[in-house]
């Protein structure tokens, strides 16, 4: 089929997924015990009445189907609801949350990705020796090692050892605090040519991102040198150096190209474990992006603000699918029949 | 091939050196010529969960900057009880108090200002208090025995009440009772005032970025001119503990405000670049035993007296608290008033004594029961609280089981009485015994409904308390009201959750200990070392 | 190459899960108390702790030990759930097809796109905790990949003419797809398996950390150094360290086996490689 039809079928296809998941994340959060209204009034005194007045300004004396009809038209027109913990529209907060954790796993990307590429590349060129071995052993090992328990460890070492790095949080407090255009701190520091600012968020950065992009890394290692050895046993790389191609061309040139696809392919599906590292990474350092927006939402049994968590990670992933089969397509044409 | 990679061997040292040069400027930056008024940074772990409005919220972050920003008509002046007594702050004197009880005339200081410029008088006392109505706040209820306020004159307003309250001069001293700007919130409308609120305080809301700090400078037209701070503050959250301590050590804040986490003590009271001051904050931590739970063994009165002999205070504190919280050797905390000794009866631990009872009860075999907590919200130690009451419990043969669930499940159960054994929290609101005494004593009170609390002679108790201004009468109507609690064995005290304040002792000065939550920030002061 | 590298990691791998099973039925025959206070709080590794005592003064050596059983459990009984419930409906869905094929696997790759942790920590929070319960919250996020693995297998050899000939001589659909036709699936599926014996005790111990797992006093590796992480900055390294140390271990274990094995059905299967 034309390119445009598989675009705009794809397109369509992301619709209905979406619903799927916001009734999905709305029947838990409704069919499942536990009392919101009790949540927010926590320890408190408050009198019945104002009980009562609570559930109703949230809706939930409605039945059930009401306030999903409510809850999705309301998202159609991009209303998110409102918190009743944080007292805003929860749109606000995830606006408020979603540049920290857009910062923290854009970097550990760019770690991640030319690293796991390039070292499992290397491995499967040298596949059996030595040192394919070692690089294999490592990623694995980095692998089994929670996302959490390695962050908490350089933590350790740099106490240990007191290392001048920050070991939580985004920005240290004596820095001037810059404009938050965007609130991407690096982009902020940029743009308000503050060059102290600048290289303290990047230091805030180091032990995070360390963190996030090695674990990423590690099963990017695998990936590409499983693809690169596949493709480096098919017939075509075996004809093109019986051609006499030297080495390093038939690789940059047959080998490489092929192998990439899948492996940027698999990278994208990777949007989904790369936010659930960052929803940990945040909690170990502290940062205030969308996971510790989430975990807090949950502990308060604050509804709209938890489904519009949700519902924002899951637009996310989507949007990264979404673009991974697109581009997939545009160069496989294969895949579009 | 080639010319690429000379572009991208260039592009690589370009950045290497913009890099390399900018940490050089970082790290040999002499440092910026200090501004006329120096920052203090105070780190703390209290978030801000709502909005600043000191009408809409009392979680306790907004309680204590809002403390700052708006004047009460009382305040608890800083120093350790008991010489912190009740003193008039935006109001002039203390008030007139009808014969009946139900009429307050308070006069009101003139010349002061809200920190926007406008006048500060009786209309906007009035508007202050009437908005509260309308905001159907969570802490409104704390001023639920006023029905309706009077202008009398530009600087006098009465309090008509719905019953005496003798309790409502202590209730003034909160933030909710704070005036505020009414031309401001005009102004700005609701949602940007809430977002930094106008009042009368030494300090005034610069700025908020939620989750991570807020800025209050000082306020220079202040009416009391002693009390104009020297710092900007830059109150600045950390997620938790470990990296409050962390930033505290490295020199990331000048102080730290709550919550240092208990295993922290230590290392920072060695420390010698930290000083510290206490402040005992009125909070404890307990138990409550559901006194009417039908089918269960609590139901007998010397089945939760056995329970009380099992709890080992001292231990608790060791273990739990690693003996930074002090036991509790009283009933419930009553804020402003001399404990009685009525607990003493429970003393000292007596496990032999507590098999006597269940014995004699009728349960020679030890009893099951469930005790309830959650884990986070009420602070990190309840898991532990938790196991440790259950291995001081099973020494006697009571078998306990622990359920642990979130706060919506646990404030659920809590509230409507559906539990057998709980952990919490006591925190009184503020300066008088019936802050407490009500809530816990009183058969209408919230927590006397959670504990299944019904006895006459507490009720009556309670409203004599209230009823009476003179000091000496209220002095023997709560003792007796701890008595009587004793007897009833419901509440279950552990430890007093004293907070100590610690500062850079190089740089920081003017931190004063201080009592029950008020915090008094306006005399920090911050020189360059 | 291969088979030799994959038999040497099943190896070892297996020999490591051993280890930790055995140190686990050591803790529990030789009576190590998890639960018993003692006066010596957050005190460092010695002869008498070998791994430090955490911040009630408990052992963590017996913690530790004993928690294996916890995280262990739990693993299996969410890998047990999402592979029984992804295999069936995978099965019942690809061998019938049609519509209904096409709603699940919508259905399916939608739940793709929801992270499993936040899956796993919104079910926790909400059911409360609990071996079957966390297993459960675990699970749900794993059942898409059992469900696609298993209808593709299902879906490739549904035309072929065994199946056929099969079915022509009356065998019974349940006969038939769970017969003869999911055999063919068996491989796959143990080296998922194996592999999501990993991945659940990372993610057991997630939730613990997140303080979401199983309930206090539980010796859970999760729970234990998330609560340790709190002593960090007071120079106490052993809380996290240690329970840390058991994750990072019993993962490998697995994962080496769950590897080698899938290298080794890889390798020996007749199948088009698949790349991912």
């Amino acid at each position: 089929m034309k390119l445009r039809t598989f675009i705009l079928l794809r397109l369509l296809l992301t619709i209905p997924m979406i619903l799927i998941l916001v009734t999905v994340v709305f029947g838990i959060m409704r069919v499942l015990p536990g009392d919101p209204v009790a949540a927010v009034m926590g320890s408190k005194q408050g009198s019945e009445q104002q009980i009562e007045l609570l559930r109703h300004e949230l809706g939930l004396d409605k039945p059930l189907y009401l306030q999903y009809l409510d809850y999705v038209g309301n998202l159609l027109r991009g209303d998110f609801g409102y918190s009743m913990v944080r007292q805003r529209p929860v749109a606000s907060e995830l606006a408020d949350h979603l540049p920290a954790t857009i910062e923290l796993t854009f970097w550990s990307m760019l770690l991640a990705i030319p690293l796991g590429i390039y070292s499992g590349v290397f491995a499967a060129r040298k596949a059996g020796s030595k040192i394919d071995a070692s690089i294999r052993i490592g990623a694995l090992v980095r692998w089994c090692i929670p996302v959490f328990w390695f962050g908490l460890i350089l933590q350790i070492l740099v106490v240990q050892y007191g290392l001048p790095l920050p070991v939580s949080g985004q920005a240290s407090p004596q820095i001037a605090t810059v404009a938050h255009v965007t609130g991407l701190y690096v982009v902020d520091a940029i743009l308000a040519g503050d060059a102290r600012a600048l290289v303290d968020s990047f230091l805030h950065l180091a032990l995070p991102v360390v963190t996030l992009g090695t674990t990423m890394a590690a099963s990017l290692t695998k990936i590409a040198r499983t693809n690169v050895v596949d493709v480096l046993g098919e017939e075509y790389i075996k004809v093109a150096s019986l051609k006499g191609c030297p080495d390093e061309q038939v690789f940059q040139k047959h080998a490489l190209p092929n192998a990439l696809i899948p492996i940027l392919t698999y990278t994208g599906l990777q949007v989904a474990i790369l936010l659930q590292g960052a929803i940990l990474t945040e909690t170990v350092f502290a940062w205030s992006g969308l996971g510790r927006l989430l975990i807090f939402s949950v502990g308060f049994r604050d509804f709209n603000l938890i489904q519009g968590c949700v519902v924002l990670f899951a637009l996310v992933v989507s949007l990264a699918n979404l673009i991974v089969d697109i581009s997939y397509a545009i160069v496989d044409p294969r895949v579009r029949l | 091939m080639k010319m690429k990679r000379t572009y991208a061997a260039i592009a690589a040292i370009v950045i290497i050196a913009i890099i390399a040069i900018s940490v050089g400027y970082y790290y040999y930056n002499p440092k910026p010529t200090p501004k006329e008024i120096p920052t203090l940074v105070l780190g703390t772990t209290l978030d801000v969960t709502v909005n600043l409005d000191p009408g809409q919220d009392y979680m306790v972050g907004m309680l204590d900057t809002n403390n700052v920003v708006f004047d009460p008509l009382y305040e608890v002046p800083p120093g350790i009880y008991p010489d912190a007594r009740l003193a008039p702050r935006l109001a002039a004197s203390d008030p007139v108090v009808s014969p009946d009880g139900l009429h307050w005339t308070i006069a009101l200081r003139q010349g002061v200002k809200f920190q926007d410029g406008t006048a500060f008088n009786a209309t906007a006392v009035k508007f202050s208090f009437d908005r509260l109505k309308d905001l159907k706040s969570y802490s409104a209820w704390l001023l639920e025995s006023i029905d309706s306020v009077d202008v009398v004159d530009l600087y006098t307003v009465r309090l008509n009440l719905k019953y005496p309250n003798a309790a409502l001069k202590g209730a003034l001293t909160m933030p909710v009772a704070g005036p505020v700007s009414p031309s401001a919130v005009q102004r700005m409308g609701l949602e940007k005032f809430q977002q930094l609120p106008v009042g009368t305080g030494p300090f005034k809301y610069v700025e908020w970025k939620k989750g991570d700090h807020i800025t209050l400078a000082p306020f220079e037209d202040y009416w009391n001119q002693s009390r104009v701070p020297k710092v900007t503050l830059f109150y600045k959250i950390y997620s938790d503990s470990a990296t409050l301590k962390l930033a505290l050590e490295k020199g990331e804040i000048d102080t730290a405000w709550d919550y240092i986490a208990i295993s922290d003590y230590p290392t920072l009271l060695a420390d010698p670049n930290l000083k510290y001051a206490i402040a005992a904050e009125g909070y404890h931590t307990w138990m409550t035993l559901n006194m009417n739970l039908p089918g269960s063994p609590l139901l007998d009165a010397r089945v939760r007296q056995a329970i009380i002999f099992c709890i080992d205070q001292k231990e608790i504190s060791e273990k739990v608290y690693h003996g930074v919280y002090p036991p509790s050797e009283e009933t419930p905390f009553l804020p402003g008033f001399d404990p009685k000794p009525s607990w003493l009866r429970y003393k000292p631990t007596d496990i032999a004594k507590a098999k006597e009872l269940l014995t004699a009860a009728g349960d020679p075999n030890g009893i099951d029961v469930t005790l309830w907590f959650t884990p986070v919200a009420l602070g990190k130690e309840m898991p532990d609280l938790a196991a440790l009451v259950q291995e001081q419990l099973g020494r006697a043969g009571i078998r306990v089981t622990l359920k642990s669930t979130e706060q919506g499940t646990f404030f659920q159960q809590f509230r409507a009485g559906e539990y057998e054994m709980a952990l919490g929290i006591m925190s009184p609101d503020y300066l008088d015994p019936d802050s407490v005494a009500y809530f816990i004593a009183n058969s209408h009170g919230s927590y006397s409904k959670r504990v299944r609390l019904n006895d006459t002679l507490l009720d009556q108790l309670t409203l004599q308390g209230v009823a009476t201004t003179d000091p000496a009468q209220r002095e023997k109507i709560y003792g007796d009201l701890q008595d009587r609690l004793a007897d009833l064995a419901v509440y279950v005290p552990f430890v007093h959750q004293n907070n100590y304040w610690f500062y850079k002792a190089s740089t920081v000065s003017g931190v004063l200990s201080y009592y029950f939550q008020y915090s008094p920030w306006w005399t920090l002061e911050k020189k360059t070392p | 190459m291969w088979p030799k590298s994959s038999r040497s990691m099943v190896t070892a791998g297996t020999i490591i899960v051993v280890i930790i099973l055995t140190l686990d039925a050591y803790s529990h025959l030789v009576g190590l108390d998890p639960l018993q206070t003692t006066f010596q709080v957050l005190s460092p590794p010695a002869l008498d702790h070998v791994m430090g005592t955490d911040q009630l003064g408990r052992d963590i050596f017996s913690r530790v030990s004993f928690g294996t059983t916890f995280s262990l459990l739990v693993a299996f009984v969410s890998v047990i759930i999402s592979v029984g419930t992804g295999s069936i409906i995978g099965a019942l869905s690809g061998f019938f097809g049609g519509k209904i094929d096409q709603a699940t696997s919508l259905l399916f790759d939608a739940l793709y796109a929801l992270p499993a942790l936040v899956i796993a920590i919104l079910i926790a929070a909400m059911i409360g905790t609990g071996i079957v319960n966390t297993g459960l919250a675990i699970a749900i996020g794993y059942i898409p990949q059992y469900f696609r693995i298993v209808r593709g297998i299902i879906f490739s050899i549904k035309e072929r003419p065994f199946i056929e000939s099969t079915r022509a001589i009356g065998a019974g659909y349940g006969n038939l797809i769970f017969r003869h036709m999911m055999p063919y699936a068996i491989p796959s599926i143990i080296a998922l398996m194996t592999l999501n014996m990993g991945s659940a005790i990372v993610d057991v111990s997630g939730l613990g950390f997140l303080g979401l797992g199983l309930p206090p006093p539980t010796p859970e590796w999760g729970t234990d150094l998330g609560r340790g992480r709190d002593f960090i900055t007071a120079g106490v390294w052993w809380t996290s360290t240690f329970p840390g140390l058991m994750i990072v271990i019993s993962v490998l274990g697995f994962t080496l086996v769950g590897e080698g094995l899938d290298e080794i059905f890889r390798a020996t299967s007749t199948r088009k490689k698949e790349t991912f």
